[in-house]
Order: structure tokens, then C-alpha cells, then sequence
């Protein structure tokens, strides 16, 4: 790994205190980032090997950070169980898998208790109060609703975490927030190329989306993370361009308060700004995760950024909002490609929909819909000294902030998951891995590659861009001299060539001769011609380069709040909004529709098999179909649309059919038609 | 370079025909095509009952009150259906012509949801009922098509989006 540590842990701690994040959650979250020591002393270590029942390696109570990393790094396991031998050297597809064990199961009194009291806090107080408002069912199409509630009959098959385990896991959770309130983060601090990264791991005793928010998944524990990317500025670049004058208008762009709070840190960090940032939302990654420091989507409070951490999931978010989340079962996977082809014909080549917005056009129907809730209108956990103007709703602040460093054998040793493990074919309730590891064993691309990750290993930071633009013009013509150079001598070449066939064909009788120098010839045209499209191209290039560097150069003269956003934005193919507002609140008719719609389609489909004649199925299944779309059409407001596109679906194989029945008569019809419009046309442009 | 020169404008703007020049001619005649269309429907549902001799296919109406459907003869069994399904059409086509002549922002749709109805129904009876005199049906089937495409040509769909 090509990542390294620049600094002393203090100097670390103190650049992961400068640029710590603000969590606004969203109401009714129950767990929050805490750390691994108290989770981890309620623990049980457990392995699963294959074709066996799993088997406790260290029961709850015993367990420790330090003894976790530990037992992995010696591969002691003989000494903690004397019933199943474990075999360590297990190949990769038989693998053993070490998974933790946090909730025991709650005894019916236990759960009642719990719920009541849950309840009476919604009541007392707002911050656990959650309305999830217009229902996840009524954003999306009647087929997603079909393939959704597939979706939840499996859960009855596949494995799953017991309903309970979330209501035990938010009892442990109040019971160690009792006794130790604490909340705190663990952050990394490590170098990659020109970026300084700052990591800060978030660890949640519990994801409850799906029995809390209707979500996809529940799992026992939950990492989350978001990177702060930092590079120098150009004076501790040192660049040896003459009349490179980023240094100070480069400063300019990110305000004044970063240039004097830059002053009074220590020489090692002095001059590293923030230039980019990146949430982990899901198992998003690329591009579309990042936002420049500068973005107006990036909301923040003095140098510390704002993540609005989704209800139960804690995936990180930009903006305030609920959020769709779409979710691909993996044996959809070549029905998801075929619809969204269709999609792509239906809306580019038959241009249907052309008013709608995009994300309805690129919803695919065998997606499953989830509502990720991060609405930002719960808790809030940050630094403290910044949060003081906050009095309506409950701030928290951040315990010190721990530092991940390699000598941590919790950290790099245990390779296994941090909760239960259901044997999810879908992973999805299987508990995740630690910070460095993805389920299967393998390292996180973030650890291994935090720049790569976020799309940001083939960026430069602001301060190097244009000296590597200027550099890279520089190269591209002294490559141009290089080849007019070399069109020059080809030419007289072919000129030469040339002036010898025209010899030659002044002569009797030496065809085979003419034919070779013809040959000859026609190759070195070509070669020519390549050559002077090569160097027409990195003519342009060079006329690019120089006007991207021109506007490299007058961006860093403007004011960092002046800047144009889309260019702070070009990266991003397909940004994670949140639902428009507009579209949040339905009326409750819509609401009950869209819950109630699927059944009904299936009941009416029953009725319909039991009671129309046998010829009729067809038709009638079909006609339930267009009613339900008519009315479902009409509550999503997309009337328009759907008429429109049912009736071009029945026009044509309405013309299927009259082609069917007259066939001859309709290829007469046509040609005759096309005749008269052809003469039409030839007399016009006559007397034209 | 001002910050100016990162937007981007085209150098020409395309022509804009006149909103007035635009609206009127394709609107007055989907009007007129809707009109004839729901005349058409009044034609198709009468030719249909033109057919039937009372005195041949039905029977005397003191007997009528133990007869079903099925009993009937296909001929009026065929009227019947080809009569309820379709009168409410003339309404809806009628409305569509309405909606077209006074530009409702619902007319297109309505329009549409018509068209999609007929070319349904149309299809339902051609697969499910082969033994009803079928031409007239074809005749509104490629009439409905004809107006599913004219409605979705560009002019049409200009003039109700910026009605």
C-alpha cells in the first residue's frame, strides 16, 4: 500500500479535531457513533465453520479490543474452545467466518417493556419522534411495489437478523449511553500522492433501517466513513513557474478564515487546505461520491462539514432530504439491463416522456425502491465551540477522537464481521467487516486507496493543475515541431515519389513499373495524411491546454464564493438528490392507494379468472393493468405520459393487426402514397 | 477571461414560429378529426343494430325475462356489446373535441386516454369475438392509429405545452 502517515499522532489528532464533521441525524435514530470497547464488551466471538453449527469462541463479557486483534494475530483459537477444533488454514471458498454477536433475543415481557417505553418517548419528546410522511410505496411504479413484495417474502427464506435483535441492540445501546455517555469517532490521517487524507470511521452498535425506516436491511453493528481530502497550496509547492501567481488568490478562494487559522497551526500542517470531500453512502464509490470543499451542496459550519447521516441505514448525505435508494437483486440483474436498454430506445428513440424528469425516466422497474430518511431534524453531534448558537434541539458533543493506526490489532488482524452473521445470499443483513476489510476478507478500497475510491487519483490538487497544464502544453508542441518536422520530409518524399510515376508514365510499355510507383505513392499520401490529422489534433490540444490554463488562472483570482458551481461540479455524472419537496407530501387517498394497489391488482386478477369467460383472461388481465396505471398514473401526476404511451403500445399492435388482415391492400395504400408525395414534392421544388 | 465566458450561448437563435401561427391549424383539426370520429362511433354502433330484424333475432318480449345473454343470438349479443362498450365513447370523443377547441390543459390527455380506450376495446372484440362483422372495426382502429400519431407529432405536442 502506497499510503503513509506524515505526522506525529498529536499533530493527526489535531487535524482531525480542525476538520471533524457535524452529524445532524435525522428524529427517531436510536444509535449513534460510539466506540468499539463498550460494543465490544458485550460481545461474543463466534466461528462458522463450514457445514457445522457456528461456535462460541469467547462468550459475551469476556471479549476485548485487544483481545480480539489479538486472537486473530496469533491464530490462537485452540485455546478458547476445546469442544470444535477450528482449522485456521481453511481454504478461501470453505472459509471459516469469525463473526461477533452483540444482542441476545428479548423475552416477550422484555420487547413489551422496551416498545411502551419507546413510545412514551416519541411522546415526551420530538427528537424521537419519526413520521416517515408520504410512504416509500407511492414514489415508485406498481411493478417495483410487485418485485418489493417479493423482496420481503424472501426474508422469510433467506437469513435474516430476528425482529427483535433491534430492540435488544437499542436497549444495550441506552443502557452503555446511561452509564457512559460518550460519543466519538475514529479517524486516519494518512498520505496519498498529493492528497492529505483525513478519514473519520463512524461505528454504530446497530443499523435498524429496515424495522425502523422501512428499510432494505438491519444488521448488528455498522462502519461508516467520510474522507477530507487536503493538498498543499502552492507556496509549499514550491512551483518554479515565473509567473505562476496561485500562492495567495489560491488562499483567496477559500476565504479568509482558513489563511489565519492556517497561520496558527504548526509548521507540518501549515499550508494543507481542504480541496475535496467524500461521503460513503451504500456501496457507492467513484466520482459521484465527491464535492469539491467549495461546492454549495457541501453545508458547513466554519471548517467542519455537515453530514446528514440517513435514519437506521447512517449512510452520509450532502443535503437534507429523503432519499431513494434503489436496490438490484442480484438474479435481476440481466432483467435490470434489458429494462433499462428499453428504457434508453423508449425515451431517446421514440422520444416519449421528453417533459419528464430525469430520474423518473431512469428508474428501472426491477430495482427495489427504499427511502433512505436523512432529514437532519434529530440530534446533532459536533464540536462543541461550534454548535453554541444551536438551542432548539439537542447537541452533542465529540468525545476526543481516536486514532487508527496500524498497531491496532482489532483493526488489522480481525478480518471478520462485527455482528451477527444471517447467511444472507444477499449480504445485506449480514453484519459488515471492521474499517480495513470488506465481508469477504478482502480490503476496503477506501483504506487501501482512499484518492482512488473518491475518483481523485487522476486529479491534481488546485495548486499543481496548472503548472501540470502548462507543462503538459509544453510537451504537446514540442511534439508538433517534431512532426511538422517529420510531414515536411514526408512530403518531399511523396513529391519526389510523384514526380517519378508522372517519368514514368510518360513511357511505352513499363505498366508494371507505373502500377509499383502508384502504390508507392498512394501509401506515402496516407502516411501524410495521418500524419497531418495527428498533428491537427495536438494543435488543438494545445490551444485547449492553454485555455484551460487561462481559466485555471482567472478562477484563482475570483473569490472562492464567486466561483461558478458547474465547474466545481463537471465530475459528477449523476449526483444523489433528495426527493423534491414538491413530491414528499401526497394526499392520504394516494397514500393508501399505493399501499393497497398490488393486492388489489391480484385480487381483481382472481375474480377475473374465476368469473370471465375462458377467452377472456387475457383481455381482462390487461384491462386490470391499464385501470391501475390510469389511476396510478393520475396520483404520480403522470397522466400525460402514460396515456400517451399505452395508447402508441395499442396503436401498434392495432396496425399489426390491420397489416395482418390486409396485408395487400395496405402495401398498396402506401406505395400509392408515397408516390403522390413524391410527385407533390418534385412539382414543388419545380416551381420552386 | 471574464467569468462570462464559461457560459455557453448559441450564436444564432433558432427560428421561432409565432405561438398563434402555431396553434390554430393543428388544434382545429384534431377538433374536427375528434368530431368525425365520434360520428363515426354513432355510425359504427347503429350499423350494427341496423342488422337485427326484431322478428327474426329476437324473441317476444313476454318470453324475454327468462332469457340470459348467452341465449341471445350472436348477432344482437355482438350489438349489445359493440353498443355499451362504444356510446360512452361519443361522449368522451365529444369531450376531447371540446377540450381541444378551448385549449384545457387536460385535452391532449383526455384525447389520448380516448385513443388508447378504443384502440383496447377495438382489439378486445377482434381477438375475443371473431365472429362479428369486423370492417367497421377495422376502419376505427386505423383511424384511432392515425390520430395516436398525429397527436404525438411535434406540432400538436408544442401547442399544448406551451397552452
Amino acid at each position: 500500500m502506497n499510503l503513509f502517515t506524515p505526522f506525529d499522532p498529536q499533530t493527526c489528532q489535531d487535524l482531525l479535531r480542525r476538520f471533524e464533521p457535524v452529524l445532524h441525524f435525522t428524529r427517531g435514530e436510536r444509535f449513534f457513533p460510539a466506540d468499539v470497547d463498550g460494543y465490544l464488551a458485550s460481545c461474543s466471538l463466534w466461528v462458522q465453520q463450514p457445514d457445522t453449527q457456528p461456535v462460541c469462541l469467547v462468550p459475551t463479557g469476556q471479549l476485548s479490543a485487544s483481545l480480539l486483534g489479538q486472537i486473530h494475530r496469533d491464530h490462537n483459537y485452540a485455546s478458547l474452545t476445546d469442544s470444535v477444533p477450528v482449522d485456521a488454514s481453511a481454504h478461501e471458498h470453505e472459509r471459516n467466518v469469525f463473526f461477533l454477536k452483540y444482542a441476545e433475543p428479548l423475552g416477550p415481557t422484555d420487547l413489551a417493556r422496551y416498545q411502551r417505553e419507546w413510545r412514551q418517548k416519541e411522546r415526551d419528546n420530538l427528537e424521537y419522534r419519526f413520521r416517515a410522511g408520504r410512504g416509500r410505496l407511492a414514489r415508485v411504479g406498481y411493478f417495483s411495489r410487485l418485485i418489493d413484495a417479493l423482496f420481503s417474502i424472501s426474508l422469510f427464506g433467506r437469513g435474516r437478523v430476528p425482529g427483535d435483535a433491534s430492540a435488544a441492540a437499542a436497549l444495550g445501546y441506552q443502557r452503555k449511553l446511561a452509564g457512559d455517555e460518550r460519543y466519538c469517532y475514529y479517524g486516519r490521517v494518512v498520505q496519498q500522492g498529493p492528497w492529505l487524507v483525513l478519514q473519520y470511521w463512524f461505528f454504530y452498535y446497530y443499523n435498524n433501517w429496515r424495522t425502523g425506516f422501512s428499510g432494505a436491511n438491519d444488521h448488528e453493528a455498522d462502519w461508516e466513513m467520510i474522507s477530507i481530502y487536503l493538498a498543499k497550496t502552492a507556496i509549499e509547492q514550491g512551483t518554479d513557474d515565473a509567473n505562476y501567481k496561485e500562492p495567495e488568490v489560491y488562499e483567496n478562494r477559500l476565504g479568509s478564515v482558513i489563511n489565519e487559522q492556517l497561520d496558527d497551526e504548526s509548521d507540518g500542517i501549515m499550508g494543507y487546505v481542504p480541496e475535496w470531500i467524500a461521503y460513503a453512502s451504500h456501496d457507492y464509490h467513484g466520482d459521484d461520491l465527491r464535492r469539491h470543499w467549495l461546492d454549495p451542496e457541501v453545508d458547513k459550519v466554519g471548517e467542519h462539514p455537515v453530514i446528514y447521516a440517513g435514519a437506521g441505514s447512517h449512510a452520509a448525505y450532502y443535503r437534507r432530504g429523503d432519499y431513494i435508494t434503489e436496490w438490484a437483486i442480484p438474479f435481476l440483474a440481466p432483467a435490470i439491463e434489458v429494462t433499462s436498454r428499453l428504457l434508453q430506445f423508449w425515451r431517446h428513440t421514440l422520444r416519449q416522456y421528453a417533459s419528464q424528469q430525469r430520474s423518473v425516466l431512469t428508474s428501472n422497474i426491477f430495482l427495489i425502491p427504499f427511502v433512505d430518511y436523512a432529514r437532519g431534524d434529530g440530534i446533532i453531534i459536533g464540536p462543541s465551540a461550534q454548535l453554541t448558537h444551536i438551542t432548539d434541539r439537542a447537541v452533542k458533543p465529540w468525545d476526543e477522537p481516536q486514532l487508527l493506526t496500524p498497531d491496532m490489532p482489532w483493526l488489522t488482524h480481525y478480518r471478520g464481521l462485527w455482528g451477527l452473521y444471517t447467511r444472507d445470499p444477499f449480504s445485506g443483513e449480514d453484519a459488515p467487516a471492521g474499517p480495513m476489510y470488506n465481508r469477504d476478507g478482502s480490503i476496503r478500497s477506501s483504506w487501501y486507496d482512499p484518492a482512488g475510491w473518491a475518483g481523485l487519483d487522476k486529479v491534481l490538487p488546485a495548486a499543481q493543475e496548472r503548472a501540470a497544464v502548462l507543462a503538459r502544453q509544453s510537451a504537446l508542441r514540442q511534439s508538433c515541431l517534431t512532426l511538422a518536422a517529420s510531414i515536411q520530409a514526408k512530403e518531399e518524399t511523396l513529391r519526389n515519389a510523384s514526380l517519378d510515376l508522372e517519368a514514368l508514365r510518360r513511357q511505352q510499355d513499363l505498366f508494371a513499373l507505373v502500377n509499383e510507383r502508384e502504390a508507392v505513392v498512394a501509401e506515402l499520401s496516407k502516411e501524410v495524411q495521418q500524419l497531418r490529422s495527428t498533428l491537427a489534433t495536438e494543435q488543438t490540444l494545445v490551444h485547449a491546454l492553454g485555455d484551460y490554463a487561462r481559466q485555471l488562472a482567472d478562477i484563482a483570482t475570483q473569490d472562492g464564493a464567486a466561483l461558478p458551481t458547474a465547474l466545481l461540479r463537471s465530475h459528477i455524472h449523476r449526483a444523489h438528490m433528495p426527493e423534491p419537496e414538491s413530491r414528499q407530501h401526497d394526499n392520504l387517498l394516494a397514500e393508501i392507494w399505493s399501499a393497497a394497489s398490488i393486492g388489489l391488482i391480484m385480487i381483481a386478477y382472481v375474480f377475473s379468472l374465476y368469473f370471465m369467460p375462458p377467452g377472456y383472461k387475457i383481455t381482462s388481465a390487461v384491462f386490470i393493468v391499464y385501470v391501475v396505471g390510469v389511476i396510478e398514473a393520475g396520483f404520480r401526476g403522470r397522466l400525460g405520459g402514460f396515456a400517451s404511451s399505452s395508447a402508441v403500445i395499442f396503436a401498434v399492435f392495432a396496425a399489426l393487426v390491420l397489416f395482418y388482415e390486409y396485408a395487400w391492400q395496405t402495401l398498396i395504400v402506401t406505395a400509392l402514397l408515397i408516390g403522390i408525395y413524391l410527385i407533390w414534392e418534385n412539382v414543388r421544388e419545380l416551381w420552386a | 477571461m471574464s467569468q462570462e465566458n464559461f457560459v455557453t450561448k448559441p450564436a444564432v437563435q433558432p427560428p421561432v414560429a409565432p405561438v398563434e401561427t402555431l396553434r390554430r391549424w393543428p388544434v382545429r383539426f384534431t377538433s374536427v378529426l375528434l368530431l368525425l370520429q365520434a360520428v363515426g362511433i354513432i355510425y359504427l354502433v347503429g350499423y350494427y343494430f341496423s342488422h337485427i330484424d326484431p322478428t327474426r333475432h329476437m324473441p317476444p318480449l313476454e318470453e324475454l325475462v327468462g332469457y340470459t345473454f348467452e341465449m341471445l343470438p350472436t348477432l344482437v349479443q355482438d350489438s349489445l356489446i359493440i353498443g355499451i362498450l362504444f356510446t360512452p365513447l361519443v361522449l368522451l370523443t365529444v369531450a376531447s373535441a371540446i377540450g381541444f377547441i378551448f385549449l384545457w390543459r387536460g385535452g391532449w390527455v383526455l384525447t389520448m386516454l380516448c385513443q388508447g380506450v378504443i384502440l383496447f376495446l377495438s382489439l378486445a372484440i377482434f381477438f375475443n369475438r371473431p365472429a362479428v362483422i369486423m370492417w367497421p372495426i377495422h376502419i376505427l382502429m386505423a383511424y384511432s392509429v392515425f390520430l395516436v400519431l398525429y397527436l404525438n407529432s411535434s406540432g400538436v405536442q408544442l401547442v399544448f405545452q406551451k397552452g
